[in-house]
């Protein structure tokens, strides 16, 4: 699978070992980079497999790319091959939001919140939006793993992103998130965009909807 | 110890006797069965009526003991349809009565899991649970299973049974499918809807749908099998590498599909983890799975009495505390 390489990149060591990638770390050009690089899936249809490889790094690649033009922060691309699966980025690096609450420090959950409203502006949805995937670093947040992002005007979507989060730190912090949740929330509707108080309205819905709700106590005779 | 457990969630009414170590002393089963296909409720709860007494005797004939030798009676209590879950249930009522045995009250989908994990001998695997009414990826944490993945929407059992219905070309779903998928010689492009660990099916049959009658349906039924077990198993690998995790077992009608087991197959082999497999009659619903399951919360002093065993006909299976350790 190295041939699927680009030119010069120098692996270092792989990082994770995802469902459907593999990611890389090692030089470039004199740089440190992430390497991401979906492998074929020996189980799936070959066009299929192909197909799917294709639309999703490119489309990783573009989300990457509109971030900026949201203000957002995320790796930047170099290279980016559809027919090998490979997108070589920057290498940000940096303590995540998880780590960060970990320590008892919550100062990044309102930027964070402010950098997703952003994201959902500009029409771009994350797909996979947890702590583990913000970064804080040069004391900016910076977005990560786009692998699963869509273009889209979909509120659903963005609903969907608010969450997963919300799921996240509700695992991680326990009964402290109700607070968190607050700041996040007023940092994602910073900006006033219409969307985003739209997407914060959506979230109730999707929380009040019967898959998300526990039932406890149903029964019938 | 032996204990006898009774399934009738759905379309199946079936009795089994097992001994503890995971041994299957008998297994009956009847289903309900329509010329056009689908469950109505009522209909199927009077076959079970029709059955009950037949299989329960043959249950306890075939298995070679005397019903005194019953330690206890388990019921699959839900989830399920309401009128075909209370035939099961008042029938073990009368049972743990009239033998004067203890009552337990099991878990449908949980059994299905519990099987799976037996008779597979796997330790600590992702399960993927694919029937029917139920599309799920799940493992266990801390004496619980937990759903990392769902469908959104539909189950692929209900998605696989409506597309051959509109397509009137048999039934069930399942094997029809299978079948014409083996002379299937091009895929057709249907959406393909993974968002992390949870899937969309909705879509995917409204495509296939609008595709009837433009399509060989040969071709579609090929389609919609590699397109539909792809998204599974890439929610299920997902699982797998989130969890750190290096078994998987199926669990649930749609398992008794060869392709999917094949796909399974491959998948694991690639990322160096284990595909367990086990006998494919045990993937479809049985007595048996309620028996072992019901034996294993008797062990672990989970009984009900009689006045407070009504049926839970939604009852997920991360509501459940498992019957583990001591």
């Amino acid at each position: 699978m190295r041939s699927d390489f680009p030119e010069g990149f120098e692996p270092e060591r792989a990082l994770y070992s995802g469902a459907e990638s593999k990611i890389w770390l090692g030089t470039w050009m004199g740089r440190r980079v992430v390497l991401k690089h979906r492998l074929p899936k020996a189980y799936r249809n070959e066009e299929l497999d192909e197909g799917l490889r294709v639309s999703r790094t490119v489309g990783e690649a573009l989300s990457l790319h509109e971030c900026k033009l949201a203000g957002v922060r995320a790796p930047y691309i170099y290279h980016v091959n559809p027919k090998t699966g490979t997108i070589l980025m920057s290498y940000v690096e940096g303590p995540t939001l998880t780590e960060r609450l970990r320590k008892g420090d919550s100062s990044w959950v309102r930027p964070a919140g402010s950098s997703v409203g952003k994201l959902h502006a500009q029409g771009i949805s994350h797909g996979d939006l947890t702590p583990s995937n913000l970064l804080v670093s040069r004391d900016e947040v910076v977005l990560l793993d786009f692998g699963l992002s869509e273009r889209t005007n979909d509120i659903e979507k963005f609903a969907e992103d608010l969450n997963v989060m919300m799921g996240a730190l509700r695992s991680l912090v326990g009964e402290r998130w109700g607070p968190l949740w607050r700041e996040f929330e007023s940092g994602y509707l910073e900006e006033g965009s219409p969307k985003c108080r739209e997407t914060v309205e959506r979230l109730k819905l999707i929380m009040s909807r019967g898959r998300y709700r526990r039932r406890e106590d149903r029964r019938s005779r | 110890m032996y204990a006898l457990g009774l399934e009738s969630t759905a379309h199946t009414f079936a009795g089994s006797i097992v001994k503890e170590g995971c041994r299957v002393l008998s297994d009956v089963r009847e289903s309900y069965k329509t010329k056009t296909g689908g469950i109505h409720p009522r209909d199927a709860s009077r076959h079970h009526y029709q059955v009950a007494s037949s299989v329960i005797s043959r249950t306890v004939s075939e298995a070679g003991i005397a019903p005194s030798e019953i330690d206890v009676v388990a019921f699959s209590r839900g989830p399920g349809l309401g009128p075909c879950l209370r035939v099961g249930a008042t029938a073990a009522r009368s049972l743990s009565l009239f033998l004067n045995k203890p009552l337990v009250g099991v878990n449908h989908a949980v059994a299905h899991l519990e099987i799976a994990r037996q008779m597979s001998g796997a330790r600590d695997p992702v399960f993927l649970f694919v029937s029917g009414g139920n599309t799920q990826v799940i493992a266990e944490v801390g004496q619980k299973y937990v759903v990392f993945g769902e469908t959104e929407d539909i189950a692929l059992g209900n998605m696989l049974d409506s597309f051959v219905r509109a397509a009137g070309v048999g039934f069930p779903g399942g094997p029809v499918v299978m079948e014409l998928a083996t002379k299937g010689k091009r895929l057709v492009q249907l959406p393909y809807s993974v968002k992390g660990m949870n899937i969309s099916l909705s879509g995917t049959l409204t495509a296939l749908e609008s595709l009837l009658g433009k399509e060989p349906i040969e071709n579609l039924a090929y389609s919609v099998q590699e397109i539909c077990f792809a998204m599974l198993l890439e929610a299920s690998e997902r699982a797998m590498a989130y969890l750190e995790k290096d078994e998987l077992v199926i669990s649930g009608g749609v398992g008794a599909n060869l392709r999917l087991r094949e796909m399974a197959t491959i998948m694991c082999e690639d990322r160096g983890a284990k595909f367990l497999d086990y006998p494919a009659k045990f993937y479809s619903d049985n007595g048996v799975m309620i028996a072992l399951t019901g034996l294993d919360s008797f062990t672990h002093g989970d009984t009900l009495l009689v006045e407070d065993s009504n049926v839970i006909s939604r009852w997920r299976a991360d509501e459940v505390r498992l019957p583990r350790g001591v």
